[in-house]
């Protein structure tokens, strides 16, 4: 067990002294009262059983959910809001839609909670101890392109719809502590489901990571002379963060 | 606390042969049941660690080129070769606590957008035609027969199309299905799950890859796709 040695060694044909005793077994036991490290103790004698269960920190529930998890050598974070689950809805009704002709958005990146204020929980926030986060986000979105009249002849004038928008472009971000640390780049008129992966180092600090989306699209005055009314709709899906927290 | 005190004599006493003894007696029982109070801090190596790992892996992939197609409008698997179908098997009992993290990934190929469009469909609902999603469904048993959840929908949209203004009547073309078909893209996605019950009441069985469409006149292709699972222990 102990790497020790006597304190007060003892002769042959020494008599022995009162504190011989004590001094040399109180050497002994002060490495076992908590002086053992890994000199004493053998390799590959931390098994599954030796080490804690991992326990539940954290909860969210409500318009997001999502929780943290400690465990001795990582710790996971998630939230998520889905249309699925905690829209109670289902896989094709978005959880909020911004029409980019009429209501109130940035030219920037857009924070989610300033599009929808249900996503208020949605940035995921921790405190993270030194070492690596490792994770992603994953959104589903859609901007697509539109139907426009255009005119297609000028004597006589001649108006067509035409599929127009093509050239708009959507761009998710990822943000640490309000640092872009990650982004999808441009991604072109479509419904996506977009992932974003990230891993950056970090010390013991508290953490906040939040998606954040830069829109391009352009204004599509005029109504056309027949058919529906036109929109340019911005629409999330759901959106997941998690991440974990690799210790050093 | 398993510590143990030693005793102390002074000069002209005469120690008994038990209170010698006592203290060795102490360490032989208290050796038993050693703990973090008998260690240092920062004791622990990467070679203290035993051979069970921290996490465990578990995947699925395909990377040939055949087509898994479908039309179907409630979720089936994925099932490219149509002996292969995308599920990863798990077959373990969890602790309290321990968390699954997943990542799925693949490629739509050359999809068939026929409608994108319904006029008959409430207002708001018309562009719904265009999508198509994906599902991980998660099989598990509790003792009795076998039980599944879904852990995460995801979706996609068959054309660059967006919104429900394309519904013209009266002029020339065909809006309807206006939009640029969205063939040869990537999916992907991740999440995690979380297992709250009692530890050792429930088997996670296996994970499946689905996918579904919103109209059965389309038709979605899937070739290479891959599902990963991480179990974090500790």
């Amino acid at each position: 067990m102990s790497k020790v040695f006597s304190d007060k060694p003892i002769s042959a044909l020494e008599s022995v002294k009162w504190d011989n005793i004590s001094a040399n077994l109180d050497v002994t036991l002060s490495e076992f009262n908590g002086g053992l490290d890994s000199n004493n103790l053998p390799v590959l004698s931390v098994t599954d059983a030796k080490l804690s269960e991992p326990t539940r920190t954290k909860v969210i529930a409500g318009a997001v959910s999502g929780f943290s998890v400690q465990m001795p050598s990582q710790s996971y974070h998630i939230t998520r809001r889905s249309s699925v689950y905690e829209g109670s809805t289902d896989i094709w009704t978005p959880l909020f839609q911004t029409d980019l002709d009429s209501d109130t958005w940035s030219a920037g990146f857009n924070r989610l909670v300033d599009l929808d204020s249900n996503f208020l929980s949605a940035p995921l926030s921790f405190d993270a101890k030194e070492g690596i986060l490792v994770g992603c986000a994953t959104v589903d979105w859609e901007h697509g392109n539109q139907v426009f009249q255009v005119q297609v002849s000028e004597h006589p004038a001649t108006f067509a719809p035409r599929g127009k928008g093509n050239e708009w472009w959507t761009e998710w971000g990822l943000f640490v502590n309000n640092i872009l640390v990650a982004k999808s780049g441009q991604i072109y008129p479509r419904r996506h489901t977009t992932q974003i992966p990230f891993a950056i180092a970090v010390g013991s600090q508290p953490i906040v990571i939040e998606l954040r989306v830069k829109i391009n699209t352009w204004y599509v005055a005029g109504a056309p002379v027949a058919g529906e009314t036109e929109s340019t709709p911005f629409k999330v899906f759901s959106t997941t963060i998690w991440a974990r927290n690799h210790y050093r | 606390m398993p510590t143990v005190s030693n005793n102390v004599w002074y000069e002209g006493e005469v120690p008994t042969a038990a209170e010698l003894n006592a203290p060795y007696d102490a360490i032989a029982t208290a050796s038993a049941g050693l703990n973090g109070d008998n260690c240092k801090d920062n004791w622990i190596t990467i070679y203290h660690f035993g051979t069970e790992p921290c996490n465990n892996l578990y995947s699925f992939v395909y990377d040939g080129t055949s087509d898994f197609s479908t039309s179907s409008t409630s979720y089936v698997t994925i099932n490219s070769t149509g002996v292969n179908p995308s599920e990863v098997t798990l077959n373990y009992v969890p602790n309290q606590y321990e968390v699954l993290r997943i990542e799925i990934s693949g490629l739509v190929t050359d999809i068939d957008a026929a409608v994108t469009y319904d006029t008959a469909l409430p207002a708001g609902q018309r562009g719904n035609p265009n999508y198509y999603a994906f599902r991980l469904l998660l099989t598990y048993n509790d003792g009795g027969g076998n039980l599944t959840q879904s852990i995460g929908e995801w979706g996609y949209s068959f054309t660059t199309a967006g919104g429900d203004g394309r519904y013209y009547t009266t002029l020339p073309g065909d809006p309807e299905e206006t939009g640029v078909p969205l063939g040869f893209q990537t999916f992907q996605a991740s999440t995690l799950y979380l297992y709250t019950g009692t530890t050792g009441v429930r088997t996670l069985v296996k994970l499946e890859l689905q996918a579904k469409v919103y109209d059965a006149s389309n038709v979605l292709k899937v070739s290479r796709n891959n599902i990963v699972a991480v179990r974090a222990k500790h």
